[in-house]
């Protein structure tokens, strides 16, 4: 988590670097038995949740709802290109 | 933009400009999730355990529920967009799928569960005017 929450407050140059760090990570869960095809929903589903609670609080921050949620969506297809479906 | 033609310094500009926002909305995003990213994890794993042992009754159970709420589901959309008499008739006669469900052995506590844990609070009582 540390290394991903990084990884989406980073400009894109470090944010490809800290995500193919954490992929690490996702070694150690197919290690431990994990199969892919039980990531992705996982990783959905807590991308849902983290869309809920930033377009919640998106204008106590300032900002538009959907204009974070634009942010976290180019995150989130960052994250499923480098850690969901390289590794 | 034409090979030779300057543009003054506006694109890099402009390229910083959007870097700065892009820059600003991370950094948002960041103040939003790092407090509540334990929750979220714990939230998405809590789902998941549920969807995938059906609160503990098993997959079998699982299908029997499905076949089950797969009936009900028409009756439950017309009282869905039904008036307030119209769906409370519906809603009693849609009572017998939940008869069904008990047969089959499920217990009160998993209807509530996966129906929704949040009541509306007006039911029975004249819509508030929208808008």
């Amino acid at each position: 988590m540390p290394a991903c929450l990084d990884a989406l407050e980073a400009d894109d140059a470090q944010r490809i670097g800290l995500l193919d760090q954490a992929g690490v990570y996702i070694h150690e869960l197919r290690a431990a038995g994990f199969q892919r095809f039980a990531m992705k929903p996982l990783t959905s589903l807590g991308f849902r949740l983290a869309l809920r609670e930033v377009k919640a609080h998106a204008r106590a921050e300032g900002f538009d709802p959907e204009e974070l949620e634009d942010e976290l969506r180019v995150f989130q297809r960052a994250f499923e290109a480098r850690i969901i479906y390289r590794t | 933009m034409c090979a030779g033609v300057s543009d003054r310094g506006q694109l890099g500009e402009a390229r910083e400009l959007a870097h700065d926002a892009a820059h600003a909305r991370r950094e948002a995003l960041g103040r939003i999730l790092r407090p509540r990213a334990d929750t979220i994890q714990d939230n998405t794993l809590g789902h998941a355990y549920r969807a995938t042992n059906f609160l503990g009754l098993g997959a079998l159970a699982a299908k029997r529920w499905a076949a089950i709420s797969s009936r009900a589901m028409p009756a439950c959309l017309d009282a869905l967009e039904a008036d307030d008499a119209q769906r409370i008739g519906l809603l009693d006669q849609a009572g017998v799928y939940i008869h069904e469900l008990r047969a089959a052995g499920f217990q009160r506590f998993a209807g509530e569960a996966l129906g929704g844990d949040q009541q509306p609070r007006h039911a029975g009582l004249p819509r508030r005017p929208r808008g």
